[in-house]
């Protein structure tokens, strides 16, 4: 634990990694109390269709239910929709709350499972070699060549659209990256003394892989996962902003292709999730590139 | 001996000063040295490895990098103090009339050029002269170092040489412009000992031919045997003791390089000395060697002795003797 | 279709060398014809994102490396990092709200009536190029920035300076041509990627009728011939440029060549 009070030290050190992960620290608290105090992202009330945020006003066409016909309002901003609503009259505070949900749960969970493969794939390439390091690696190969978004959109194409489905796809296609990293330092692990001792004093390839191995190769792990995260979430992001995404959730790419048809009237729809995603997936980077510094040896 | 002819100078330093601005603290990898070199004469720097030789020698083209700094001192060249030079003026040195040749030929060739363009690009940096002319040029350069076929040669690539031969391509480029000084920084050590001798009769041969000076860094006292005319011995950033080559192996005066010779094979009464190297950030106060120094006293460890001139032509820093 | 599997795949493939590549259901004519009609609007994208985002890039790469830990240095390392991290989709929609709605400057959908080789055609590409140019820009920089920097240590780059040449031929001439190797094979395998990734959603932002509007077309109408064809593309282009990049490695790098 005293290592990890030394890296900490050490990743204090670059303010942009520190904003970076404050910002996280807050989207991860907005993300799991702020349900509890917004209004359901999935209300509609069109009588409150594409209020613009406090301080802002919009001249629409509105229906008028009394007198059967469409008349000329101005829409003023209000307290009560923060962030204003978009085109259906939905309340933009609150999905973008439920984006952020989804952006947080398609990230951390489409590149631990692309970790977890990549990890096994690159370390078994590599701990056993020989035939068996040919055949992934060339495998490894194969996938790394094909464009990851068309992959995406054939199976989405080929299985449907759901998240899960989603988070599922792109785990399963972006381990090609740690698969590698893992399988060059293990390379050059399998040789040092202390792997080799254990091996002479008779260890399990298990126990070997467990406790030396991965302990050892841990910090690029991490390195290399804080920046995935962010090609996970635009991913999703893309994959929802181009209409393939889960049409049940509220993601920020949803957002944005509903709110793209709307861009001479309602700017918000498209400026709020887009700006979320791009500090977001900031954020992510700059702890990444703070974390990899950090890590890097004789950094001083 | 040549140099005992008076010659004249052709470079002289006085008082330069070279460090290193690091995170860990001022680094003092030269600190106030001075010597002279005379027209065509063989004068090689000697010291361990962080003596701060190599930095000397790159100090006297001005090609310290970053985080170092050339902070004091003078360069005297042609008339001219090279320190007061501007970057547009230090090029015409470069290359022209004082070139350098660096300890590892392997990285010291650019990789993706070939030999040819390499060895030509001094001279039509310097003289204008067309490419035709300059692959003429190239041509004999490359026979002057004994590289069979240079008309092949020339359009190869430095992975297809071995050491040596890189090293002499390194050579030809130096002589490329007909320089008045060839700094040459260990330029040996990394090739194999027979291949090693023939760069050093290369050396001595090319100094009468082009009547050049050489200052030649190294650690190795055979090679300071083989080919020098005077020797300066450097410790933690200055230079000790400076005299003539018999001199120093005859009447070696101060401590260090009394020790250092001890070292040679057939020489009796080793003198082992203890400890290590200190660290230049913080110097030993007084001589800076009196942490090592067998024969040191009181006034070794407060105060800095003075260059003192011993006997004609021989100088030495050290309260031994003054 | 009762057929074993394997012989329709074997007849699939035979008729895809054959030119055969079936018929679009969705759009009424052969695949083949649909790709001839569409690729060419790609291209044209992803050519002059290219041309913008080298020549911009390898600049900025080796301004940012000579001038480094300067206080343009850091500058330009910031915007690298927001160019890098700008989601082009929302990027694209921004400068179409900017540019197009608030200012007027340019349509908000690409004009298909622009004769392709047109200066009007050029600038109706201003805002799509920007769009799938930013990221890449930002990508190139760093790499040439960081390739630039890991050469410059080198003490070839010693010798050069010792010989006397001139600042601008050592870094342009010796530490560049050395930084361009890995630049080089890095822009060529990130190409595909660029094709089906970052110009496919370029398209759709702005209605421009390539590969990847069309596909995303085949894709909401289920067109099912038209989707395996554009993945069939993405495939072989990733295959031809992984191809273009040991080219172009061998006939920079001499290490190679002779090997």
């Amino acid at each position: 634990m005293k290592l990890t009070a030394y890296y900490w030290e050490r990743t204090k050190r670059y303010r942009s990694a520190m904003a970076g992960l404050e910002f996280i620290v807050f989207l991860i608290i907005l993300a799991a109390a702020g349900p509890f105090f917004t209004v359901s992202p999935t209300h509609v009330d069109f009588n409150e269709k594409n209020m613009p945020p406090p301080g802002f006003m919009l001249e629409q066409s509105m229906y008028n239910a009394s007198s059967g016909g469409f008349v000329t309002t101005v829409q003023h901003g209000s307290w009560a929709h923060p962030l204003g609503t978009d085109g259906m009259g939905r309340d933009m505070l609150a999905m973008l709350i439920s984006g952020a949900r989804v952006s947080l749960l398609v990230g951390l969970l489409a590149t631990g499972i692309a970790i977890i493969i990549g990890a096994l794939i690159g370390i078994t390439s590599a701990y056993f070699g020989g035939a068996m390091d040919s055949i992934l690696m060339r495998a490894t190969d194969i996938f790394m060549t094909f464009p990851f978004l068309l992959l995406l959109i054939l199976i989405v194409y080929l299985f449907g659209s759901s998240l899960t489905l989603i988070i599922l796809a792109i785990g399963l296609t972006g381990w090609t990256g740690t698969a590698r990293l893992v399988r060059s330092e293990t390379l050059s692990l399998r040789t040092r003394e202390f792997i080799i001792a254990s091996k002479a004093l008779g260890a399990s390839h298990l126990r070997i892989i467990f406790y030396h191995l991965l302990p050892n190769i841990l910090s690029s792990i991490i390195v290399l996962a804080t920046l995935s995260i962010p090609g996970a979430i635009l991913a999703e992001a893309a994959l929802s902003f181009i209409g393939l995404g889960d049409p049940q959730v509220a993601s920020w790419g949803n957002i944005l292709n509903a709110g793209q048809g709307s861009l001479q009237t309602a700017w918000w729809v498209t400026v709020e999730p887009g700006m979320m995603l791009f500090f977001t997936v900031l954020a992510f980077n700059f702890l990444g590139e703070g974390l990899r510094q950090a890590f890097e040896p004789g950094g001083d | 001996m040549d140099s005992e002819n008076e010659l004249g100078t052709v470079l002289s330093v006085t008082g330069l000063c070279t460090y290193f601005f690091t995170k860990k603290g001022i680094v003092k990898a030269v600190d106030n040295v001075s010597f002279d070199v005379r027209k065509g004469e063989i004068m090689c720097i000697v010291g361990e490895s962080g003596s701060g030789k190599t930095v000397t020698a790159l100090s006297l083209l001005r090609l310290v990098e970053h985080p170092g700094r050339i902070v004091e001192g003078k360069i005297m060249f042609d008339g001219k103090n090279l320190l007061d030079l501007t970057l547009r003026e230090m090029r015409d040195i470069r290359g022209k009339k004082i070139a350098m040749i660096f300890q590892d030929p392997h990285s010291s060739l650019d990789p993706v050029f070939t030999i040819g363009e390499q060895i030509a690009e001094a001279m039509t940096a310097h003289k204008g002269i067309t490419k035709g002319e300059a692959k003429a040029r190239v041509y004999e350069l490359l026979k002057l170092v004994d590289i069979p076929e240079p008309e092949r040669r020339f359009h190869e690539y430095p992975h297809q040489f071995s050491g040596g031969m890189k090293q002499r391509v390194m050579i030809a480029m130096a002589l490329s412009c007909k320089p008045l000084i060839l700094i040459a920084d260990e330029p040996t050590s990394s090739l194999d000992v027979t291949i090693q001798a023939l760069i050093l009769d290369m050396f001595i041969e090319l100094r009468k031919k082009f009547n050049m000076a050489i200052i030649y860094i190294t650690h190795d006292l055979w090679v300071i045997r083989y080919i020098s005319d005077r020797v300066a011995v450097m410790y933690l950033g200055i230079i000790v003791e400076s005299a003539d080559k018999k001199e120093i192996f005859e009447n070696p005066l101060h401590p260090y390089t009394q020790a250092l010779l001890s070292s040679l094979p057939g020489k009796k009464g080793r003198i082992l000395l203890k400890g290590e190297v200190p660290s230049p950030v913080n110097p030993p106060e007084g001589c800076r060697f009196h942490s090592r120094c067998p024969k040191r006293f009181d006034r070794c460890e407060k105060i800095e002795p003075e260059m003192k001139e011993v006997v004609s032509g021989h100088f030495v820093m050290c309260h031994l003797y003054s | 279709m009762d057929k074993p599997l394997y012989e329709q795949y074997f007849n699939y493939i035979s008729s895809l060398l054959h030119g055969d590549w079936g018929w679009s259901f969705g759009t009424s004519m052969p695949v083949m014809e649909l790709i001839k009609t569409h690729w060419v609007y790609s291209f044209q994208l992803v050519l002059l994102s290219s041309i913008f985002a080298i020549v911009l890039g390898i600049s900025l790469g080796i301004f940012t490396a000579v001038k480094k830990n300067s206080r343009a240095d850091h500058i330009a390392a910031f915007f690298s990092f927001a160019g890098i991290s700008i989601p082009h989709f929302w990027l694209g929609i921004m400068l179409i709200l900017i540019f197009s709605v608030r200012l007027g400057w340019f349509k908000t959908y690409y004009d298909t009536s622009l004769p392709m080789l047109s200066l009007e055609n050029l600038y109706a590409l201003t805002l799509p190029v920007l769009t799938l140019g930013t990221g890449m820009v930002a990508g190139y920089s760093r790499y040439v920035r960081s390739a630039m920097l890991e050469n410059m240590g080198k003490d070839f780059v010693r010798t050069a300076r010792a010989k006397g040449l001139p600042e601008s031929t050592v870094i342009g001439k010796h530490v560049f041509r050395n930084a361009m190797l890995p630049v080089i094979t890095i822009i060529m395998l990130d190409m595909s990627g660029i094709v089906f990734g970052g110009a496919y959603i370029t398209e759709v932002i702005f209605g421009i009728p390539g590969l990847g509007w069309m596909s995303l077309k085949a894709v909401f109408a289920d067109d099912y011939s038209v989707v395996m064809a554009v993945t069939l593309i993405g495939a072989f282009l990733t295959l031809l440029f992984n191809l273009l990049a040991d080219i172009a490695y061998t006939c920079l790098d001499p290490r190679i060549r002779y090997e």
